[in-house]
């Protein structure tokens, strides 16, 4: 249950409350997923007020602070055409208002299309008040910031790439089944993630060109059964879209 | 904690607690225009308010966030125009559009709709029809289809930009008698002119849907019926005013929870509710001990039930995961939630049936062994048999000797969710005279009343059922599901309680539709004759046995009487419709829209489009020559009917080879079937379109059983006040009520106050269930009316000093035949007030012997990813024949939201048990219902006949558009790519492995 509820006003302040050991202190984003929280008692630290919700632009990327919302990040231009799609997939439009991008990748699982698109551009979490990045990847991995890291302030998004995502569900607006996204930098180098099951959207492979791709994409898929599909179906369905995905590169 | 915020304009400070949502918080200060829809993450919208200007979930968000925010509900937006003396701003333009488009059926969604719509053009004045799809995509409708309200926002748009729309029903009223297959010379409805092209025809320009009247005989032309009347409670609904029943507020009210069962069958070792009992706050603790043993079945159905009693409000064991343990009320929902965990059980686990092939076998487990347990029929509770279906009709075994060819198959349906926005809520309370108050949102409130008194001991007369607006019900609410829980614990504690579920209680503790193995066997001529038709469908009713016959009975009954055969086999067809319907441990199956008769419509209409494919016929030809005719027997009328006693029925008035032609032109059938170079898509050689057909029946109403009343009574003004038993959820059903009654009085339909229902007050209506309250209702109100008239008449004719029969109603008016005339406010005062008073009423009531069905012919347009067996539908277009359509917008709407059910039962919807009996599905993130924006195309037209046995000649309309969709998806994904499927929804992998033979 949800017993305190804090609005801090400066950064210092939200890392005094979330470093509080007295009582579990989690950021609030957008609340999406929070607000009906009933576990152990906890306080919520509302980061609406830090002045998270910026963009900015610099050679490596787009700094996309951590309590942009999605439907925000549909307003910026720049990204690659299948990131607002991945975006858009993410949720319905309500709760695009609400949902912020940090919240979503904290709260995501294995069908998230927009964590399976920033695991592919090998996005970054930069974590206050260490400063520390971290791969999505390497986060979703453990669900643990690096130390003495409270809370997400910005991700770092690359857009020096190409991203392609094709997505399998049962309606156009159903979670996904399946989440093939590719990213490509110029130099050839090419990153694969993998969604629509499991805990976490799974980097399938990542190599100086697409060499090898389709095998690393068949090995990773191939515990990948589950209630909703039968890994044989993900690997065969994969492999296609893999090939008219490259194909059309 | 404070919050200070701005709700509508006015600034508040209000004290919340931390873990409040903005939900709760509005709906705690009266805003009811924000609704529970059930979930805890936003995933129905129906919560949806503005803050700052933005369209969010405030289920899904805390109150403490809104703190220094502002607040738009639909309360800020508009209200009634008309408020006595006072001035008032009137209805916003898009709540004005809302009324005048049909964009509201149940209502609970409506303000969502309306303030995301807000948002939206508040930003963007001239919307695409894409925009504003997306645009409302946050908010779930599971009664429209999408269709009107885009339509109504459009329309909106235009109005708010300046442009003249052009007056729904006034231009655009029913063209009669047009063959739309002949593409007619029609006067077009103006397009608004736009910057971004031709975005607006797809939904603006047809407000209304077509109808072609076929009748042999042209029905009178009226001025009521077939007008598209707006909804007598649009202007309620679009103002989000306290309609439902958790809209509602009374002193110390407690709440209630149910601690539902985590395993799928047990004995209660022991159960201890100390702890529980002693938190503070908390009123009450019910368990098996405590209540009387009633049983009891919770099938909202006539007396007497036709099925077994099986169930009692608390049991000593359980029998599927989400079955009732323990009830608990308490001061808050999270102290009840709090007692729940602290209850103590113990648990003696017993095998479980997951598989209904696993019931009848030898040494399965007795799910059913209560020694009180009351058989009907042939239910055995030895064999988990809840109930026994053996129907032949004719020679079935001559009828396959005379075939040139025997087919043969096995089709499957899935268990599938009503998914109303409205959950189930019902509150409790002891009135002044000691008498037990139900409002409940029900779709049979008779029932309730009658169902529950031996239930809670309290008889019949000591209960009052109040049936207010309901969410939306589509046979989830024939149930007397959770009205018993809140009327036990009002008794233990002599306290209001409310009791409301939440959405994973919907799925894991409600109804569903009986899931079903089907064996089909279809004798057939080479020339496409069928000879004979045999099915067998294993019917999984789940933990109890309610609507366990009736349903599966109605999968044989209308879904194996369409195809009689031709020639000789008209007269005589043969037919052998066998059924078991077995005990599970899974969540009960119940009623849902359609009744069983999707199910066996899904197998029936696969296995006619393999059987012409098979014999190289034409597959509409192959239908229309085996389909009943006008003036034949209902075959199944002489075997069958609900558990009682069948009498012969004559079908009058078939419309399916109009709606086949009028279907066919308008999807454009004979240039895209057979068309090779149609079926692929340029540039993309991995999909492939296709279309498909299924042409259906229905039912309307159960003959010689439901019954209907209706009283109405005039007023001093003239007005009339209509009461009815009968129940609108969502349907329209109140409004073609009123334009019944209004036709024959000669008013217009705001002259008709529709009461529906209260069992105190309004006379006995069976409920809305089985498509009957247009037609059985609707012949009520005829009945009640036409005594109400007649006495105006004759109080007219004194007054006018001419004869009764020279009287005629119109305009408000009595009218002689000299053309001497009065007002009926003048008859009203004159029989009130002043000379040989009398109050001018009349009572009716209706039962028939008629079930007359309605025809369809359902079309489905797809196009397949042939590597990954993804499906988009592309298109429905429904072309059905529901007799004299009262109100086109809203028999409309029904067509469109049905479909739409059906696309989610086509493509995505079903429930699935793990090895233990655990729900997959508990939300609408894994429950995937269709969304604004991701709809095919919708289409509907009307075959209007003309049914001799009802006074306006209406059939049914509410559950056919159910019947069609996903054979006819299923049937265009083979035309695209082969795939045979036999087992529903047509996922993604479930088409991948019949493509590639898997």
């Amino acid at each position: 249950m949800i017993t305190q509820y804090h609005r801090p006003k400066s950064m210092d302040e939200a890392i005094r409350l979330l470093s509080n050991n007295s009582q579990k202190s989690i950021p609030l984003g957008g609340g999406t997923k929070i607000s009906h929280w009933d576990g152990e008692d906890i306080a919520v630290v509302d980061l609406q007020s830090l002045g998270l919700s910026t963009v900015s632009t610099d050679r490596d990327g787009f700094h996309v602070g951590a309590v942009n919302t999605l439907q925000n990040l549909l307003e910026i231009p720049g990204f690659p055409i299948d990131f607002y799609e991945a975006v858009r997939k993410e949720t319905n439009f309500n709760l695009r208002q609400q949902s912020t991008i940090a919240g979503s990748i904290v709260a995501s699982d294995g069908k998230s299309p927009l964590v399976a698109a920033l695991v592919s551009m090998d996005a970054l979490l930069v974590w206050s008040p260490s400063g520390k990045q971290q791969s999505v990847g390497e986060y979703l991995s453990l669900r643990n910031p690096t130390e003495y890291s409270f809370l997400i302030s910005e991700i770092l998004i690359k857009t020096n790439l190409t991203l392609s995502m094709e997505y399998i569900a049962r309606t156009p607006g159903d979670r996904s089944q399946l989440i093939v996204a590719i990213a490509r930098w110029n130099s050839g180098r090419t990153r694969i993630a993998l969604g629509g099951f499991g805990k976490n959207p799974i980097l399938a492979f990542d190599g100086p060109n697409a060499e090898g791709a389709e095998f690393a994409v068949l090995n990773s898929l191939s515990n990948s059964g589950d209630a909703w599909a039968s890994a044989e179906y993900r690997q065969d369905a994969a492999s296609r879209l893999l090939r008219r995905m490259l194909n059309s590169a | 904690m404070e919050i200070h915020i701005k709700l509508n304009g006015v600034a508040y400070n209000w004290e919340v607690l931390p873990n409040d949502t903005l939900l709760d918080v509005l709906r705690q200060r009266g805003i009811f225009s924000v609704k529970f829809g059930g979930c805890k993450h936003g995933e129905c919208g129906a919560c949806t308010v503005l803050l700052d200007g933005n369209p969010v979930n405030s289920c899904a968000m805390l109150a403490a966030q809104a703190d220094g925010h502002e607040i738009i509900t639909i309360e800020g937006i508009g209200e009634h125009p008309e408020q006595g003396w006072k001035k008032t701003r009137g209805l916003h333009q898009l709540q004005q559009a809302f009324v005048e488009s049909g964009a509201i059926q149940c209502g609970y969604c409506t303000p969502a709709f309306i303030l995301a719509a807000k948002a939206l053009l508040e930003k963007n004045p001239n919307p695409t029809e894409a925009e504003v799809r997306e645009a409302i995509s946050g908010v779930l409708c599971r009664c429209t289809g999408y269709l009107k309200p885009v339509q109504a926002i459009m329309r909106a748009a235009a109005v708010m930009r300046g442009e003249i729309v052009p007056p729904v029903g006034g231009d655009d009223a029913i063209r009669m008698g047009l063959d739309w297959s002949k593409k007619p010379d029609l006067p077009e409805t103006p397009v608004p002119q736009t910057d971004h092209g031709s975005h607006l025809a797809g939904t603006q320009v047809d407000l209304m849907p077509k109808v072609l009247t076929v009748a042999a005989e042209q029905p009178q032309v009226l001025k009521q019926i077939g007008k598209p009347e707006p909804k007598v409670d649009a202007v309620k609904l679009v103002q989000g005013k306290p309609a439902f029943a958790a809209d509602f507020e009374r002193r110390d009210m407690l709440v209630a929870k149910v601690l539902h069962s985590p395993v799928a069958h047990a004995r209660i070792k022991s159960i201890d509710v100390s702890k529980a009992k002693s938190l503070p706050g908390v009123a009450a603790v019910l368990t098996w001990k405590d209540l009387p043993r009633v049983v009891y079945s919770t099938a909202g159905q006539s007396d007497p039930i036709p099925g077994p009693l099986d169930a009692f409000s608390l049991d000593k064991k359980v029998r599927f995961v989400g079955d009732r343990v323990a009830f608990v009320a308490a001061e808050t929902a999270e102290i009840a939630e709090k007692a729940l965990k602290l209850i103590e059980v113990e648990y003696e686990i017993l095998p479980a049936i997951l598989d209904s092939t696993e019931s009848m076998k030898a040494g399965a487990i007795q799910i059913h062994d209560e020694p009180e347990y009351k058989n009907f029929a042939d239910s055995n509770p030895l064999k988990n048999l809840a109930a026994e279906i053996r129907i032949d009709i004719g020679d079935i075994e001559k009828g396959f000797e005379e075939a040139d060819r025997i087919f043969e198959a096995e089709y499957e349906v899935p268990k599938v969710q009503q998914a109303h926005i409205e959950p189930h809520v019902v509150v409790t309370y002891w009135d002044e005279d000691d008498r037990l108050v139900i409002r409940t949102s029900t779709q049979v409130p008779f029932h309730v009343r009658r169902m529950l008194a031996p239930v809670l001991n309290l008889p019949v007369k000591r209960i009052r059922v109040i049936k207010p607006r309901v969410g939306g019900g589509f046979g989830g609410k024939q149930e007397v599901l959770i009205e018993d829980v809140a009327g036990h614990l009002t008794i233990a504690t002599g306290k209001p309680v409310i009791y409301e579920y939440d959405r994973e209680e919907e799925f894991i503790a409600s109804r569903s539709r009986h899931p079903m193995k089907i064996k089909l066997k279809t004798g057939v001529k080479l020339d496409g004759t069928i000879t004979a038709n045999e099915m067998y469908a294993l019917s999984d009713t789940g933990a109890y046995g309610c609507h366990a016959l009736t349903v599966t009975g109605n999968t044989g009954h209308k879904a194996m009487a369409l195809y009689v055969g031709d020639g000789k086999y008209r007269k005589s067809p043969n037919i052998r419709f066998y059924a078991d319907v077995v005990y599970t441990n899974t969540p009960p199956s119940g009623a849902y829209r359609g009744y069983g008769v999707p199910q066996g419509y899904w197998a029936v209409e696969r296995q006619m489009e393999n059987i012409a494919r098979e014999l190289g016929l034409d597959p509409i030809t192959f239908r229309l020559k085996n389909a009943i005719r006008s003036g034949e027997l209902h075959p199944f009328s002489t075997a069958w009917s609900e558990g009682r006693e069948p009498r012969p029925e004559i079908i009058h008035t078939v419309g399916l080879e109009e709606c086949v032609i009028q279907g066919k032109a308008a999807i454009g059938w004979d240039q895209k079937f057979g068309n090779q170079e149609w079926h692929q898509v340029p540039g993309k050689p991995h999909l492939r379109k296709g279309i498909g057909i299924a042409t259906v029946m229905q039912g309307t109403a159960i003959p010689y059983l439901d019954m209907g009343g209706a009283t109405i009574k005039m007023n001093d003004d003239g007005s009339f006040n209509l009461m009815v038993g009968a129940t609108d959820l969502g349907t329209g059903s109140d409004t073609v009520l009123a334009q019944m009654a209004a036709e024959i009085l000669g008013v217009p339909v705001e002259d008709i106050l529709v009461y529906s229902s209260d069992t105190d007050f309004t006379p006995f209506d069976k409920g809305a269930y089985a498509s009957s309250t247009t037609y059985i209702s609707g012949a009520a109100v005829v009945k009640a009316t036409e005594q109400a008239a007649e006495r105006i008449r004759i109080r007219a004719a004194r007054m006018l000093n001419s004869s009764v029969e020279e009287i005629i109603l119109v305009d408000r008016m009595a009218v002689a035949q000299n053309g001497q005339q009065i007002s009926l406010s003048a008859i009203a005062l004159d029989a009130l007030h002043h000379n040989d008073q009398e109050q001018i009423m009349g009572i009716g009531s209706y039962y028939s012997q008629s079930s007359p069905p309605p025809f369809a012919a359902q079309f489905a347009e797809v196009t397949v990813d042939i590597e990954t067996g993804v499906v988009v539908v592309d298109q429905l277009i429904m072309a059905v024949d529901s007799g004299v359509i009262v109100n086109p917008i809203t028999a409309s709407g029904q067509i469109e939201g049905g479909m739409t059910q059906a696309l989610g039962y086509a493509v995505c919807e079903e429930m699935v048990y793990d090895e233990k009996g655990q729900a997959r599905e508990k939300d609408f993130v894994d429950y995937h219902i269709f969304r604004a924006d991701e709809m095919p195309q919708l289409q509907t037209i009307f075959i209007q006949t003309y049914e001799p046995t009802h006074p306006f000649g209406v059939k049914a309309v509410a559950e056919i558009p159910m019947d069609g969709v996903a054979p006819a998806v299923a049937n265009a994904i083979y035309d695209a790519c082969g795939a045979k499927l036999t087992v529903n929804p047509a996922t993604p992998e479930r088409v991948w492995r019949s493509i590639h033979g898997k």
